[in-house]
């Protein structure tokens, strides 16, 4: 015990810990390997169940998380920062989302001017990868978990990778190891989640205190 | 200031301090609350790593003293028992963290 505990960084744990379950990291996981293997077998379509069970998972992961951590109401202060994160966040989604449907409209109306046909025949997995590094470290630094930040560069530098190896037919190689690595790492944590945080007794109430 | 007033200041300090906080698993538990709105006994138990029962035996503790209120709350349409610091408890802490770090200051440094 001691009274030099910073409680900023005690909020800070306390908020992290409800993020270090691994299922964000198998959630991202799915993302990855599902555009890496549609990239393999040339089904593009193969996104979309390896998204679902994504998006399954976290909407599972409330199940998994609050019995185990608890539940808390988090300060009026972090609640006001989780919102105005969760606005930027919006923000930059959507902005990306535009400049995806113009680009989709440029390409498939065969409109796009030739400085850009070039650019994106050269940089296009660098810009994806990029895009997908930042709002990973823009999640990174709100909640506040460093492996995160790990997972930001290990997708960019997977994305160039992919670039430099296309014109051998290897570029879904990268991606797949991503994927594969950020899979490995979720499902680690998760059982040390797990282990750590078993489920515990039925909950209290003040007939059984 | 005589020689020895020092030591004597801060064990007069320390003897002064609010000891029902001072005991180190209600300490823990008045910090992981103080830093939140209010929170449930799985997230006490897991912050602090006390069993349930000895959890149950401080928190009662702080609920006489005023320094925490248990309360039933619906978080959807489940009822919830949650936990929270009064006014009365996030005074009390604040008091005991400066009163504990004058004592430490009157200490010599090494």
């Amino acid at each position: 015990m001691t009274t030099n505990m910073n409680l900023k960084d005690i909020e800070k744990k306390v908020f992290s810990s409800y993020f270090n379950d691994g299922l964000w990291d198998i959630y991202g996981a799915f993302l990855i390997l599902g555009f890496g293997l549609s990239m393999v077998s040339g089904w593009d379509y193969l996104m979309i169940p390896m998204a679902t069970v994504a998006v399954m998972l976290l909407l599972f992961r409330p199940r998994i998380i609050k019995p185990r951590l608890g539940l808390v109401k988090f300060s009026i202060e972090r609640q006001v920062k989780t919102k105005k994160a969760k606005i930027i966040a919006f923000i930059i989604l959507t902005c990306t989302a535009l400049l995806g449907l113009v680009f989709f409209i440029l390409f498939s109306t065969n409109t796009a001017p030739e400085w850009l046909d070039n650019w994106m025949a050269n940089y296009f997995f660098a810009a994806f990868g990029g895009i997908q590094a930042i709002f990973i470290a823009i999640a990174a630094y709100l909640v506040g978990v460093w492996r995160y930040y790990v997972y930001a560069a290990l997708i960019f530098l997977a994305y160039v990778i992919t670039g430099i190896l296309r014109p051998y037919d290897m570029e879904y190689i990268p991606i797949l190891l991503a994927g594969s690595l950020m899979l490995i790492a979720g499902a680690a944590i998760l059982t040390r989640f797990l282990r750590k945080y078993p489920l515990p007794p039925k909950e209290l109430d003040s007939a059984s205190r | 200031m005589p020689p020895g007033s020092e030591k004597n200041n801060t064990a007069s300090l320390v003897n002064s301090v609010d000891r029902l906080i001072h005991e180190p698993a209600r300490f823990n538990i008045m910090a992981y609350l103080f830093v939140v709105q209010s929170a449930d006994y799985t997230y006490l138990k897991t912050q602090t790593g006390l069993s349930w029962g000895n959890l149950n035996s401080h928190i009662s503790k702080l609920e006489t003293a005023d320094y925490v209120t248990v309360e039933k709350e619906f978080v959807g349409k489940k009822p919830h028992t949650m936990l929270h610091l009064t006014d009365k408890g996030r005074v009390a802490f604040s008091s005991y963290r400066e009163s504990m770090q004058n004592a430490l200051n009157t200490l010599p440094p090494k």
